[in-house]
């Protein structure tokens, strides 16, 4: 878990007025100079707090592969087990990636999206090039996300076409055996969890 | 903190007896899309097979036409590609469409149809 | 535009991750939420590229840990932010020094 680093005082640190001070006259400087414009830091400040991001959806995913039991309980009755992590506020579905079968999530009429888990929807999805493609060739529009699929899986789409909302579980890759919950959740991305992308095994890494 | 921004955040509530079970073969409405809000055009006319009972929901088209909210029962619904769109449909990319029954009819089995 | 969070930027992870509670974004202080947006906002009108600054932050964070320093994330983005500024001549240190001095000694009382 990243948290934010705890300020254990005395230190080298300074008080808290003397930083508050600073970022206002840097503030003061920048709008003087019209490098920037406070009203544009409040929008920015307000859509970022709002912006939930994936990480609900990947705690989501993350459980389900290390939990089996969570796995088909989520599947069962998504919008429940999803409460036990502490995520309400949508009914929905998850559908599994397995050998041989992939999910696809799309929302043709709208753009229905499951922001509870995964925040706000990317400009594509929402765009009439992917609402209209995704239904109609999802193996070409695959292909364009570097997900290059053979004809003998079969792609599955779900037009959100009511209030269910659709999250992908997808395929845990090899190599994860033995990292912690919060590790692999850090590996699960939006674009995973609506079916454009898979999750990739984790580069050898020198830590 | 959850934030939704409808006041009603779970749609499934209590409601008639399913009509359709799992495996049952359905055709989807083709007439007038008045008050037809979640049949997306492409889905009209089309055969498909029940794929999930999800239960009951309220049915947004009594809602948005002032005649108050009611709950039917809804369904997934899998149409195969070549259903959809012809000989030029990818192999193997079936759609799948969470419909309510008013939008459904039964279907016959088609004739000569080979397994998916 | 500049309303949609940008992936590069709220997707950050390792020590440069924004801090989170439960997903959403902390800002234990008005002025963090500030030194965040200034520094948004100005990489959206290119000013500067998001990686940058990134990049600045990394080097931030890495000597405030090998000096053992107990600053808080903001703070390191703070640092980061005004070296960033003042490498590529946007904001001319000496003017920041004096308008600080402005707002410290109470001349300057702007809030935003």
């Amino acid at each position: 878990m990243s948290d934010a680093q705890h300020e254990h005082g005395h230190h080298h640190r300074e008080p808290e007025s003397v930083l508050s001070l600073r970022v206002r006259a840097l503030e003061s400087l920048l709008v003087e100079k019209k490098l920037v414009a406070s009203e544009a830091v409040d929008r920015i400040v307000g859509a970022y707090e709002q912006d939930i991001g994936p990480h609900n959806g990947a705690k989501v995913v993350a459980r389900a592969w290390v939990d089996p039991a969570y796995k088909q309980r989520l599947l069962a009755h998504g919008t429940e087990a999803i409460e036990q992590l502490g995520f309400g506020g949508v009914d929905l579905k998850v559908v599994e990636n397995r050998p041989g079968v992939h999910n696809m999530v799309v929302c043709t009429l709208c753009s229905c999206y499951p922001h509870a888990l995964i925040g706000l929807p990317p400009v594509w999805y929402k765009s009439f090039e992917y609402r209209s493609r995704a239904v109609r060739e999802p193996r070409v529009v695959l292909r364009e996300f570097g997900v290059d699929l053979p004809e003998s899986v079969e792609i599955r789409i779900w037009d959100s076409s009511a209030e269910l909302r659709y999250l992908v579980l997808p395929e845990r890759p090899a190599g994860t055996e033995g990292m912690s919950e919060a590790q692999l959740a850090e590996m699960v991305t939006r674009d995973a969890m609506i079916g454009v992308a898979v999750v990739r095994p984790p580069a050898p890494a020198a830590r | 903190m959850l934030r939704t921004t409808k006041e009603r955040t779970h749609f499934r509530q209590p409601g008639p007896a399913p009509r359709f079970v799992t495996g049952d073969r359905v055709l989807t409405r083709s007439d007038a899309p008045v008050g037809h809000t979640r049949l997306p055009r492409y889905a009209r006319g089309k055969h498909g097979v029940i794929d999930t009972v999800h239960g009951s929901f309220i049915f947004p088209d009594t809602n948005a036409h002032g005649q108050g909210e009611q709950s039917h029962p809804l369904y997934s619904v899998r149409f195969d590609a070549t259903d959809l769109w012809g000989a030029s449909a990818e192999p193997c990319a079936p759609v799948h469409l969470d419909l309510w029954e008013r939008y459904l009819e039964p279907a016959v089995a088609a004739p000569g149809r080979s397994p998916s | 535009m500049d309303a949609v969070p940008s992936r590069e930027i709220a997707d950050m992870t390792g020590a440069t991750a924004l801090p989170r509670k439960n997903g959403e974004l902390v800002f234990d202080e008005a002025w963090q939420g500030r030194i965040f947006g200034m520094t948004v906002a100005m990489s959206h009108d290119a000013s500067f590229e998001w990686r940058e600054f990134q990049a600045q932050l990394i080097a931030e964070i890495a000597h405030a840990e090998r000096e053992g320093e107990s600053s808080s994330y903001y703070e390191r983005w703070l640092h980061a932010f005004e070296r960033l500024l003042a490498d590529k001549g946007l904001v001319d240190p000496a003017a920041l020094a004096e308008r600080r001095h402005e707002f410290e000694a109470g001349h300057r009382d702007d809030v935003f």
